[in-house]
């Protein structure tokens, strides 16, 4: 089991009014799987993508992440712990605009502590996997939405996560783009065996996954 | 709308606490200080311009070529003839005068004390300007029997009664009628006094008027529109009286005009009738108060700028529901407006609270009145009108131009717009205080360098009292016999100079070894055999003076070394020098500032009383129970010299007022030194919390990649540290030719070293150092899921 989550709750005061963003989340994940989180906007989606990814806290629950305890570990812990073992696509892309797309592949590199022959080597790699070699000097600006997310999925992976999370990573992509970025992750969920999380609003992208979880007010149905 | 404009723009401002506190804090100090400085050159450009003539007034001075005092052949002084001469020789002269000051004992109704008086010829009405409240003026002058005083001198010693037809006594031996009472004087003029009497009352005054004899000082009147550099050419016909008088004095004396109104900052030559200052400060000053000034209407723009990207949805919204682009416009510049008075209100009001600190940081006496200052506030309320103007109009313009509909979307029209001109200002604002820093350590360490530099004699534990009643002279031994009984008092010694202040200068042309008609310029001082111990000053070679050999009293003389190698001999005792025989060389001692070189000194044994000479007794105490030890002195000297006053002064004291004008530069400078490192700290401020408001999605994105925060902070500051290193590298060279050029006043001074530099430099960057990474803290420790939250 990669990771599991019970009896999540998770809430803000608003008004002397206690407003649930999650309640009750019971989800546990095998490695390998690719789940889609669908749901109307508002629905928690990304909150729970955020909790699983460790950049948000909850109130109530557990959380197991590969035997470790994520609800009682300190801040420091679990930002090691994501750091090595989840890689997160954005919707918009979230590339830096003053790198080149080597540069933006190598930063996760250089918080890990890589040294400069393995980062070479390593970004080299991913450059060659996406087929994007011709590409390295070109600034994030120089390149189509898809090309742009392309690295931003080269990015989360170089770091070889176990764990991709993705928040409607096809949301900025015109049809075309979004097959080829979901194509994409089916292979590296299949060729790879890397767990896959993504929120999305299609049903279409949706259909790519292994599993399919719905989310009404915070609510898993 | 104008009404609207102010209550959006009040409630703008406190929305934005924090950089409307930061910004008012900037800007109000940095206009204190600019009114402040302004004060002080309105103060010392109105310097004795309260004289009707203030224009046409010259004082004559002369130059002695070859005489040199002091560093400068250049005297303040005149001989009592010169006056006369000039009016009756030259017809352009409207009027003419002499005058001197001295220090006196006077007694009101068996009440002694000193005052300073100002003894004149009739025509000092003629020439000056002293507005008469009662008597009478020039009639008084021509009775040396009468006596003309101030204001606040009639107060103290004859309250509210009508002074005139009451009686001063002169020290102790003249009895003067109070004829006149005029207007106390403003403290911007270059002399002052508290009453004024005929010249034929002053210590030295004598009948016969040698030309030679400068013990005064001459002032005339010249027509409107003349140019006074045609009677300095005129004056070369003086030389008939000049040339006999100087005959058997290797120099003669060459006089030449000084308009009243330069003598304050452009004279400082000899024998000042009271303390000048510089143009050159003035400049300093100047260029201090437009640099803050600008460096704190810069940040205003910098801030605002930094602000704009806040609030472009703000403005976005105005847009789409209708507003023009002027109105935008109007809208920033209501609270520029709004800013820029209130901070000038409070800097007002600071600069009035603080006038007192200031003037005892720069030793001036700046009044505390309004009426004087209102044409420099009038001058003052312009330009901060009009800067506050130019420095809204640059982000009004800037935010008036955004397109709504990106900027209803969160984004901004341009990141990089206005960077490129805000990290110059940031680099200009960096240098100036890394200037400034490197000024203050440099005054310092010369300061402590004079401090801790061996003087050739000791200063501390000793008591001096300067008198100048002839009549104590003849109970000299008396006296120091009884001082003596203290058991807390160790040596006393009685003398015409302390080493501090050795004014008398001769000039000798007879030595051994001299055979042509060479001379030789020596400081000289009259002293007692227990001189050298009390000072504790040591002997190269020879023998001090003694009592054991009889003749030292009127044979005897020692030199100091620099004498020695100034005439060049090898040896000096039991040569002859001026008549006598040196019996003993003195180490070098510091008898002078040390922006002056150690000259030639002679000391001769104080064998009887020299009237024109100052005379001192100097006590050297132990400082347990001191309390007791100086009321033993004032007993002894109040038993034997009855009714008058004496002042005990400390001597290392009065060294220290030797340097009280560098210890004020210093002051000075560590005070500006501050106030501009926190400008630019706020200017800094600024800029960083725009760019990290830009680079928040950064910082983000950064962070779910995996840095930390030191990595953050690190990153942001490196950029920073960048702008730093470029001011320190432009200060550096500024700040070394600055101090370069103060230290080469100096004789004696200090060689600046790469630790200044390094240690300026560390206080820009730790300074910067704090505030980008106290602002880039706060934005790395925020969850990066709120700065990368989608749309």
């Amino acid at each position: 089991m990669l990771l599991e989550l019970k009896n999540i709750f998770k809430w803000v005061n608003s008004g002397g009014q206690r407003i649930f963003l999650l309640k009750d989340i019971n989800l546990s994940v095998e490695e390998g799987e690719f789940i889609s989180v669908m749901g109307p906007s508002g629905s928690g989606k990304s909150t729970l993508l955020n909790v699983i990814g460790m950049l948000d806290t909850f109130d109530e629950g557990e959380y197991h992440f590969l035997d470790e305890s994520v609800h009682t570990l300190k801040e420091k812990y679990r930002s090691n712990l994501y750091k090595e073992y989840i890689g997160f696509v954005f919707q918009s892309y979230h590339l830096l605009d003053d790198l080149t797309v080597y540069e933006n592949l190598e930063m996760p590199l250089l918080y890990k502590k890589y040294k400069g022959t393995e980062r070479k080597a390593m970004v080299g790699d991913m450059l060659d996997r996406f087929s994007i070699v011709g590409k390295k000097d070109l600034f994030p600006a120089q390149l189509s939405g898809g090309q742009q997310q392309l690295v931003g999925v080269a990015r989360a992976l170089i770091g070889k996560p176990k764990l991709i999370l993705a928040d409607e990573p096809t949301g900025n992509l015109n049809s075309q783009q979004s097959e080829e970025i979901m194509g994409l992750f089916k292979r590296l969920n299949e060729e790879d065996n890397v767990t896959i999380i993504q929120v999305t609003h299609s049903e279409k992208n949706a259909a790519y996954g292994s599993r399919i979880i719905n989310l009404l007010d915070g609510r898993m149905i | 709308m104008l009404y609207t404009y102010i209550k959006i723009g009040f409630r703008n401002l406190t929305k934005n606490r924090f950089f409307s506190f930061i910004n008012l804090i900037g800007m109000t100090l940095g206009l204190s200080c600019f009114i402040l400085i302004a004060f002080y050159i309105q103060n010392e450009l109105s310097y004795d311009m309260q004289h009707e003539n203030a224009d046409r007034i010259y004082r004559v001075s002369q130059i002695q070529s070859g005489n040199e005092f002091q560093g400068t052949d250049r005297f303040a002084v005149a001989p009592r003839p010169l006056a006369p001469t000039l009016k009756a020789q030259f017809p352009e002269v409207e009027a003419a005068t002499t005058l001197t000051l001295d220090e006196t004992l006077l007694k009101i109704k068996d009440q002694p004390f000193y005052a300073q008086g100002l003894f004149s010829d009739p025509y000092l009405f003629d020439v000056f300007t002293y507005p008469l409240i009662v008597g009478m003026a020039k009639e008084a002058l021509k009775d040396p029997k009468s006596v003309i005083i101030t204001t606040s001198l009639a107060k103290k010693y004859f309250g509210e009664a009508s002074p005139l037809g009451k009686t001063i006594l002169l020290e102790q031996d003249r009895l003067l009628t109070v004829k006149g009472v005029v207007e106390d004087l403003p403290k911007n003029q270059h002399f002052s006094f508290d009453y004024i009497t005929s010249y034929e009352n002053y210590r030295y005054y004598d009948e016969s008027s040698s030309w030679s004899s400068n013990n005064y000082h001459a002032y005339i009147v010249l027509p409107e529109g003349y140019d006074y550099h045609l009677l300095n050419e005129k004056m070369d016909a003086l030389d008939v009286y000049t040339t006999p008088a100087y005959a058997q004095f290797p120099f003669t004396a060459e006089y030449f005009l000084q308009p009243l109104k330069e003598i304050r900052l452009y004279s400082n030559i000899n024998f000042e009738l009271g303390p000048v200052s510089d143009i050159k400060y003035i400049y300093l000053a100047a260029s201090i108060a437009i640099i803050i000034l600008l460096l704190a209407f810069i940040n205003y723009t910098n801030l605002a700028i930094a602000r704009t990207s806040y609030r472009s949805k703000e403005v976005g919204l105005q847009k789409v529901l209708g507003a023009k682009k002027r109105q935008v416009i109007n809208q920033f510049m209501a609270e520029s407006f709004l800013l820029t008075s209130c901070s000038f209100i409070l800097a007002l009001a600071l600069a009035f609270l603080f006038l007192p600190g200031f003037n005892a940081l720069i030793g001036s006496e700046i009044p505390l009145s309004f009426d004087d200052k209102a044409p420099v506030v009038f001058i003052i309320i312009v330009i901060g009108i009009v800067l506050g103007v130019l420095s809204g109009i640059y982000p009004a313009l800037l935010s008036s131009a955004i397109n709504p509909a990106k900027a209803l979307k969160g984004k901004w029209l341009n990141s990089k717009t206005g960077i490129s001109l805000r990290n110059t200002l940031v680099v200009g604002q960096f240098a100036a205080s890394v200037v400034l820093a490197i000024s203050s350590i440099v005054v310092y360490q010369q300061l402590n360098y004079v401090n801790k530099k061996k003087l050739g004699y000791n200063k501390d534990q000793i008591v001096y009292v300067h008198y100048k009643q002839t009549d104590f002279y003849a109970k000299n031994n008396v006296i120091k016999e009884a001082l003596l009984q203290h058991p807390q008092i160790k040596k006393v010694t009685l003398t015409n100079n302390i080493p501090t202040n050795t004014e008398d200068q001769t000039i000798i042309d007879q030595w051994e070894g001299n055979t042509g008609d060479q001379n030789i310029q020596i400081y000289r001082n009259y002293v007692d055999p227990d001189y050298l111990d009390v000072f504790e000053m040591e002997l190269e070679a020879g023998r001090n003076f003694s009592s054991q050999f009889p003749t030292d009293s009127t044979e005897s003389i020692l030199l100091n070394e620099a004498a020695v190698k100034k005439l060049g001999w090898s040896t000096a005792v039991g040569k002859t020098f001026g008549g006598r025989k040196v019996i003993g060389m003195v180490k070098d001692f510091h008898f002078q500032p040390f922006k002056l070189k150690i000259e030639p000194v002679v000391i001769g044994f104080r064998s009887k009383l020299r009237s024109y000479y100052s005379n001192y007794i100097a006590i050297k105490l132990e400082l347990n129970d001191l309390e007791n030890t100086l009321n033993h002195v004032k007993g002894v000297l109040n038993t034997h010299i009855p009714g008058i006053p004496f002042d005990q002064r400390f001597m290392n004291e009065s060294y220290d007022q030797l340097y009280r004008t560098e210890k004020q530069f210093g002051q000075v400078f560590n005070t500006f030194t501050l106030v501009a490192l926190f400008i630019a700290c706020i200017g800094l401020l600024g800029l960083v919390t725009q760019k990290v408001s830009e680079r928040s999605k950064e910082i983000g994105v950064r962070k779910v990649l995996g840095a930390s925060i030191a990595n953050i902070v690190l990153l942001f500051t490196k950029d920073f540290m960048r702008l730093v290193l470029l001011a320190v590298i432009i200060a550096i060279p500024i700040g070394w030719w600055g101090m370069e050029k103060w230290l080469q006043d100096f004789a004696y001074r200090i060689e600046m070293n790469w630790t200044v530099f390094v240690l300026a430099a560390l206080l820009g960057f730790g300074v910067a150092f704090i505030t980008v990474g106290a602002q880039t803290l706060t934005t790395a420790n925020k969850n990066p899921i709120q700065t990368l939250r989608e749309e």
